[in-house]
């Protein structure tokens, strides 16, 4: 038996079992019976069919009156299932026949003293000597009288009656009685199923209940209990079980209460972290600004320095001092573009563009570094265009570039691009020292430098990777390294394919500068130190500038001057306005609302940005690299003509 | 003891003689054998045995079977009778010294057995009825009936043949047919009965028997003729009439003849029953639409009849 079975099955199966095999076994025997019984009275009909026949007939046969026997037969044709009849006399000649007879049964020709049946076929024949009536002339004295011959004992035959049936009739009926006998035991069979199915769901009703409680249970539901009906072990396990959900409610209830107090300390905890964090931040974005300021100031005086004529001595010195100030403005930048992507506030600007001219300035920028080290950096002329953010393409081919050439103490690099399918495969190999498997992740971390446990100044800073990682997580752009120490490493990133569009106008990075001539710039920045740098460096540019350590002198002047200012470099933090924002937007209500202006702040901190973002101004981090300050004032009045 | 056994002596002695005395005072005189020990044999030993009694208390009867008396010693027998015609022919067969009287017997079969032997002196009473009171029978009951049918079988064209004299010379007209089995039956019954006409039975159990008597009346109805049977099985099988003696009759008669001889006389000679019955079936003459004349009528005209002769 599958033991799998529930108990309603078995309760089923025990009442329906011992049914059905009663019921078949019944079916069975009263069919059987029946169909003896239905065979049995066919013959004993048709024996008594015989025998009418015969008495009948009997003295037609013996005075010879075939006339009267052939209307006999034929009445006999009459009955039910009777086919043929045949009379014949005691030599076996017919005397009289009737319908069909069946030719194919033999039969004796000669006397039947006895009645006789044979099946053949669909036909049953009966076969029925004429005897003749026996009067009982023996009353002891006649046989006394007789009593020479009394041996004369055998009755004399007169003939024979054959009768053949159809045997259709019977056969019709037993099939009738086997349909309804299958039938019978259907129904029996579908009413016990029935029946048993009722009485089941009594029996297994309450442990069903339990099972529904149960499961209730299992599924957190404790208050759940099961009623208590019945006795014996029903009784008991209603009550187990009912224990058993008190059990874990009052457990469940100890857990919770365990679960609340370490969530409450967790929670306390993480409050405690993030404050922390805060801290950090605030702590970090001041010291940002507070360190970018000077520097700021720094840059603007080593550019205006080195615009006059100095002696050699003097040159190199005004060299290696910008050099410095240049490592530190890279050092700044490089934090402060991890903190903007941190931020999440670039966005990047993606549109299809051809790879050869980027290719070309990245590699033109480190040129001269990798000449320095003695390495042959080549590029791989390409016709592809790519379909991505330029600008951060560029920036992360550059850091790529310049990572290779810290990391390959001789040899050359390769940047190369290749095509596959809808994508393009922009490679920078290396033949450096390699990077062990168990790097490979680590390498992307800020602050991971690889072969620089002495943290010299020269292998960079170890922000590189970090932002290349940052910046194609960004672009959704898939980055790949493969390498193997001491043969070199192959950096590549998979760019979607862009089609050629027609040429761009030129980027303002290669505008001259000599276009700032004449320009007149209002300039506002609290910290005189700054103001000044900026001032002059302006000034050498051969702009006109007109500068305020706050918004209100700044109205003052440009009033007393009279002339309208073309640009605006505002300090974010003011002490007067609050923001920079502010003071451009008050600027901007009194000279014309679309006066090109910038922001300049030494914060590195997300909300900076973020409002600069919002306000629709660009920002510029301190210090301010020269260069870009151009490129800024360029991009703004050339917008603005 | 010694004086009880003296006292006693004499009877002890005696004792043997006395039972031997008695003995022969006990002897049966007449000895019955029996064909079969039951039905009408068994009623005419009764009869016997009744009757003598009557007669004569002192007569001892023995009645055994056939099979008893061929080992039975016929020591103080006086007379032997026997009933039935296998009991006759062994007797006869046995040759006892002493008178015997057949019981039972038809004629015929009594003739055939007296003509085998030259015993002298034995004597019987006949079963079936004379054919003169036959005839006269008919008469008397069916007066108006002048044709009288007769088939005969193999065996019995003697009997056929007396009879039909005796019915002409009572002024019958007689027909005959005579047949080899009783396949022919029903064509000669159709011959002899094509006008309406007494059928005869005679005892031939090649024509007349238990299997065709239903078909001989059945054919002898339709024809509108009456049977006359010999037995009373006959009168309620559906004769109109028969003539016949009873055992008891049979009986009484053997135990007159018997007393003659235990009384030093001698048998009377072979004859029919000097009693006997006549069977009138009333049912089967309204059948026919016959009105018989009854019994006792019958009885007494063929007394008148007999006693002139």
């Amino acid at each position: 038996m599958n033991v799998n079975w529930g108990i309603r099955s078995r309760v089923i199966l025990v009442a329906v079992l011992p049914m059905m095999v009663l019921a078949i076994v019944l079916t069975a025997f009263y069919m059987s019976s029946r169909l003896a019984d239905i065979e049995d009275a066919y013959t004993a009909r048709s024996t008594a069919f015989a025998r009418q026949l015969v008495a009948a007939s009997e003295y037609a046969v013996f005075s010879g009156n075939n006339d009267a026997l052939q209307q006999l037969a034929a009445a006999m044709l009459a009955e039910d299932g009777v086919v043929g009849v045949m009379v014949m006399d005691r030599f076996g000649e017919i005397l009289a026949r009737s319908g069909k007879p069946a030719s194919g049964i033999g039969f004796d020709k000669g006397l039947v003293t006895t009645s006789l049946s044979v099946s053949a076929g669909d036909t049953l024949r009966i076969i029925e000597p004429i005897l003749p009536t026996r009067v009982e002339l023996d009353d002891g004295l006649s046989a006394a009288v007789f009593e020479s011959e009394s041996a004369w004992q055998m009755p004399p035959v007169l003939g024979k009656v054959v009768i053949d049936l159809s045997r259709t009739h019977i056969d019709s009926k037993r099939a009738e009685l086997l349909r309804t006998g299958v039938l019978t035991v259907f129904v029996v069979l579908i009413g016990t199923l029935a029946l048993a199915a009722s009485m089941s769901r009594g029996v297994s009703g309450p442990i069903r209940r339990v099972a529904a409680a149960v499961e209730k249970i299992g599924q957190g539901q404790f208050s759940e209990r099961v009623p208590i009906v019945g006795g014996g072990s029903l009784r008991s396990l209603a009550e187990g079980v009912n224990e058993m959900a008190a059990e874990l409610t009052s457990m469940h209830d100890e857990m919770n209460r365990r679960i609340n107090e370490a969530t409450a300390e967790l929670r306390e905890r993480k409050e405690e972290a993030e404050r922390a964090n805060m801290a950090k931040s605030r702590f970090l974005a001041a010291a940002s600004h507070d360190l970018r300021q000077p520097m700021h100031a720094l840059g603007l005086f080593i550019a205006e320095l080195s615009q006059h004529k100095q002696n050699s001595n003097r040159e190199r010195l005004i060299e290696q001092i910008s050099a410095s100030a240049e490592a530190m403005e890279d050092l700044l930048d490089s934090l402060l573009d991890i903190s903007k992507l941190d931020a999440g506030v670039l966005e990047p600007s993606v549109r299809s563009f051809a790879l050869q001219p980027i290719f070309e300035r990245v590699a033109g920028a480190q040129q001269s570094f990798a000449r320095e080290r003695g390495l042959e950096l080549r590029i791989r002329p390409t016709d592809q265009w790519a379909l991505s953010d330029p600008v951060l393409i560029e920036r992360i081919l550059g850091n790529l570039l310049s990572n290779a050439i810290r990391y390959t103490p001789a040899g050359r690099i390769m940047l190369a691009c290749r095509k596959r399918s809808e994508y393009l495969r922009i490679e920078v190999r290396d033949s450096g020292i390699g990077i062990p498997a168990d790097a490979r992740t680590i390498i992307f971390q800020e602050f991971v430098q690889l072969d620089n446990p002495e943290r010299a100044r020269d292998k960079g800073l170890g922000l590189g990777l970090a932002i290349v990682r940052r910046l194609t997580d960004l672009l959704g752009h898939r980055l790949d390294v493969r390498s193997s120490p001491g043969r070199g490493s192959v950096f590549a990133i998979e760019v979607s394919a862009g089609a050629p569009v027609a040429d761009s106008p030129e980027s303002s990075q290669t505008r001259t500068p000599g276009e700032l001539t004449g320009i007149r710039i209002a300039l506002v920045d609290d910290d005189p130190l700054a103001l000044s740098a900026m001032n002059g460096l302006l000034r050498s540019w051969g702009c006109e500038v007109v500068a305020a350590h706050d918004a209100t002198t700044l109205f003052d002047l440009l009033i007393a001057d009279g002339r309208i200012p073309q640009a605006v470099i505002c300090d974010f933090r003011l002490a007067e306005f609050g923001t920079g924002i502010e003071a451009i937007r008050a600027i901007r209500a009194r000279f014309g609302s679309d006066l090109p202006a910038a922001l300049i702040t030494g914060d590195t901190g997300p909300d900076v940005l973020g409002l600069a973002h919002d306000a629709q101004l660009p920002l510029l981090h301190k210090p301010v690299r020269p260069a870009r300050l151009r490129a800024i004032l360029n991009r703004l009045i050339t917008n603005c003509d | 003891m010694t004086s009880w056994l003296r006292a006693r002596l004499p009877i002890l002695l005696f004792m043997p003689l006395l039972l031997c005395v008695a003995g022969v005072r006990a002897a049966p005189a007449v000895l019955v054998v029996s064909s079969e020990m039951d039905g009408a044999y068994e009623q005419v030993a009764n009869a016997i045995t009744r009757e003598l009694q009557l007669s004569d208390p002192a007569a001892a009867v023995d009645i055994v079977s056939r099979e008893a008396f061929r080992a039975r010693s016929l020591d103080g027998i006086r007379t032997i009778v026997t009933i039935g015609a296998l009991a006759a022919g062994e007797v006869i067969l046995a040759a006892p010294p002493m008178p015997v009287l057949h019981t039972l017997v038809p004629r015929e079969t009594f003739a055939r057995l007296a003509s085998s032997t030259t015993r002298t002196g034995d004597s019987a009473i006949f079963v079936d009825q004379p054919a003169d009171r036959q005839i006269a029978a008919i008469r008397a009951a069916l007066p108006e009936w002048q044709r009288l049918a007769l088939i005969a079988g193999p065996q019995t064209h003697e009997l056929v043949a007396h009879l039909a004299r005796i019915a002409g010379a009572e002024g019958f007209e007689v027909v005959v047919r005579e047949i080899k089995s009783d396949r022919e039956l029903f064509a000669a019954m159709q011959q002899i009965m094509s006008r309406p006409a007494v059928l005869l039975a005679v005892p031939d159990g090649e024509i007349f028997n238990s299997h065709t008597i239903q078909n001989i009346l059945l054919t002898s109805y339709r024809q509108r003729s009456p049977v006359v049977g010999f037995s009373p099985a006959y009168v309620r099988a559906g004769a109109l009439l028969a003539l016949y003696a009873t055992p008891a009759q049979i009986g009484k008669q053997a135990a007159d003849a018997i007393s003659s001889v235990l009384n030093g006389g001698r048998l009377p000679p072979p004859s029919h029953s000097h009693e006997y019955e006549v069977g009138v079936n009333l049912t089967v003459a309204r059948s026919l639409g016959i009105h018989p004349r009854s019994a006792e009528t019958i009885k007494s005209v063929l007394n008148r009849r007999e006693i002139v002769e």
